[in-house]
């Protein structure tokens, strides 16, 4: 009875619904939509000047070349590498971060790291990028205790061997603190009578960081990491970009980077695209695959 | 019983110095860059090369900052910058507000397909390439509303913004249909202003995420007088070092270094000083983002 009695109110809020969801529909659609059927440009020659009703089909071309191009596998060890690096060494600090704060009671001690440690997420790579210059240049700290323990001063940044730590390092520093985040709020929800019954049973505090805080944790944890996994093909452009140099090419260049050289600066449009659809494809299985991994160890997915 | 008689490795003294010495030492860590660089920028050219400054300016003067302050390139960076940052903010927290409300609404038909397309849209990534000719063909190259359009929204934000329409009692809006109120007037009256910390963190993720597009200007802002802050600032740093060199050991106010080193402030101030009042809403902002519906 209620419901009949609503339905033609129904009816008038769902045309506002629509009318609400309809600037956000228009941009996916010019945004993501169009430029997703953008990409059948990778089955193309694509041509600029003709555009893409004009330009010449010409199917599997461009994924045949690439799969023999010994620069794809150039780029596809070094997009590999850098994920590994980054998800191994940029992973345990934020969680470490949490659990030291959470031994800490003092409210202006605790404000006073917290402040500190966010801060460096706001900064664009191009300052982090600058921070580096100037640490690690030839007139940098790093430089100067080499030189006072009697060592050869380095220009860092100009070296291959010393790329991938660069960018890790730098990506640590930029991030951790804001990752500590999310770990320190899902201690915030830990039930304190866990902690009263392990003190009475004499648990110290090393016992109970172990014992009750990380396993409280664990699945905050597991989904951090699944969600990292779920991003490991979109590292972020800016983040290697700004640390790349002529001489760093050969372990810095990944898929973003290689696409934007390529594809903008030398106008290979069509190659390039084939290598988006590429890496958009190996991020959507990642993405899948660490949802359900998600799933079946939290419960809980990551995405849905 | 047994298991907790036995004594840990570490004492909870011991334990807590070692949090308290690591905890400072990293906070202090990442303080460290941006007080060299302040201490820098007011420092002699020559000291700055030699590697003297650290904490605290060595001959002190206000030259590199004359320069820079003086840089008309800079102060049109910064112009650009933050217009695409207040516009875009706004914009994005309008769209993203309109968007979002119609999806957290399980009697909107259309709510579960247009959800799985925004989802779909955030974990499957758009190639830049057909992106870029997408935008080109818009006829939206070499303007300002390039970066603001192609960041109006951001799937993940809608998706946060969507929670937390679902978590506001639907009796509220029960009440307002009985006095007759429409769907408009129940999200710009009753939840929009019950989202306030909401709004204030995603505008946040949405101010920082303009502030520092680095990309998009590249790819879409050839004309100079219209490039933002961030790539103003890669010129001028890339430009600084390579006249490194030279000047290395001449005795003279400014060194690239010293240059550097305040164009890096000038580009941080704003967020800095910003930094206090939008402070507060990060830990939300941060839980927000884990919590999905």
């Amino acid at each position: 009875m209620k419901n009949q009695l609503n339905r033609p109110r129904w009816k008038k809020a769902n045309a506002t619904l629509l009318i609400m969801a309809l600037p956000g529909l228009i941009w996916l659609v010019m945004f993501r939509f169009i430029p997703l059927a953008g990409s059948l440009i990778a089955f193309q020659d694509y041509q600029i000047l003709k555009g893409f009703w004009a330009s010449p089909w010409v199917g599997l071309k461009h994924f045949r070349y690439l799969f023999q191009y010994p620069d794809f596998y150039k780029i596809f060890r070094n997009t590999l590498v850098l994920g590994v690096y980054t998800l191994v060494f940029t992973f345990p600090l934020p969680i470490i971060i949490a659990l030291m704060m959470n031994e800490f009671q003092n409210k202006n001690y605790k404000g006073f790291v917290q402040t500190a440690i966010y801060i460096p997420y706001f900064f664009s790579w191009v300052i982090i990028a600058g921070f580096a210059e100037e640490m690690l240049g030839m007139n940098g700290i790093v430089n100067r205790i080499l030189s006072a323990s009697g060592k050869e001063p380095v220009i860092f940044l100009q070296y291959q061997q010393y790329f991938r730590s660069i960018v890790t390092g730098a990506t640590i520093y930029r991030e951790s603190g804001w990752s500590a985040i999310i770990f320190i709020a899902a201690m915030a929800g830990i039930d304190p009578s866990l902690y009263e019954s392990a003190k009475i049973d004499g648990a110290d505090r090393w016992k109970q960081i172990i014992h009750i805080t990380l396993p409280c944790i664990m699945e905050t944890i597991i989904i951090m990491l699944m969600l990292k996994l779920g991003q490991f093909m979109a590292q972020g452009f800016d983040r290697i970009y700004v640390f790349l140099k002529p001489m760093t090419l050969e372990v810095g260049d990944i898929f973003d980077t290689f696409v934007f050289r390529v594809g903008i600066t030398q106008g290979q449009h069509s190659l390039t695209t084939a290598i988006g659809l590429f890496q958009s494809l190996v991020g959507l299985i990642l993405v899948v695959l660490s949802n359900k991994l998600s799933k079946r160890l939290t419960g809980e997915g990551v995405v849905w | 019983m047994e298991n907790h008689k036995i004594k840990s490795p570490f004492s909870d003294k011991f334990l807590l110095g070692v949090f308290l010495v690591f905890l400072t030492g990293y906070a202090l860590l990442c303080l460290y860059p941006i007080v060299n660089m302040l201490a820098m920028s007011f420092s002699e050219g020559f000291f700055a090369n030699r590697g003297d400054v650290i904490l605290w300016p060595k001959g002190f003067n206000t030259e590199s900052w004359d320069q820079v302050l003086g840089s008309e390139r800079l102060w049109r960076g910064l112009w650009n910058t933050v217009l695409v940052t207040l516009g875009g903010t706004a914009l994005s927290l309008v769209f993203s507000a309109l968007f979002a409300y119609p999806l957290s609404k399980t009697q909107f038909p259309l709510a579960r397909i247009i959800m799985f397309l925004v989802v779909f849209c955030f974990i499957f990534r758009y190639p830049i390439i057909p992106y870029f000719i997408a935008v080109k063909n818009y006829h939206l190259m070499n303007t300002l509303w390039s970066l603001v359009a192609t960041h109006l929204i951001i799937e993940m934000n809608v998706i946060i913004m969507r929670t937390f329409f679902r978590q506001i009692p639907e009796e509220m809006e029960e009440a307002a249909i009985m006095e007759g109120a429409g769907q408009g007037t129940i999200l710009f009256r009753i939840y929009l202003p019950l989202s306030k910390a909401a709004l204030a963190s995603l505008g946040l993720f949405y101010a920082v995420n303009y502030w520092n597009l680095y990309m998009h200007p590249m790819l879409f802002i050839r004309k100079a007088e219209l490039q933002p802050l961030q790539i103003i600032l890669r010129n001028m740093l890339s430009s600084a070092e390579n006249e490194g060199g030279n000047s290395a050991m001449v005795k003279t106010l400014t060194s690239p270094n010293t240059l550097q080193a305040a164009t890096i402030i000038f580009a941080t101030v704003p967020i800095i000083v910003a930094y206090p009042f939008i402070q507060k809403y990060f830990a939300k902002g941060a839980m927000l983002g884990s919590v999905k519906g």
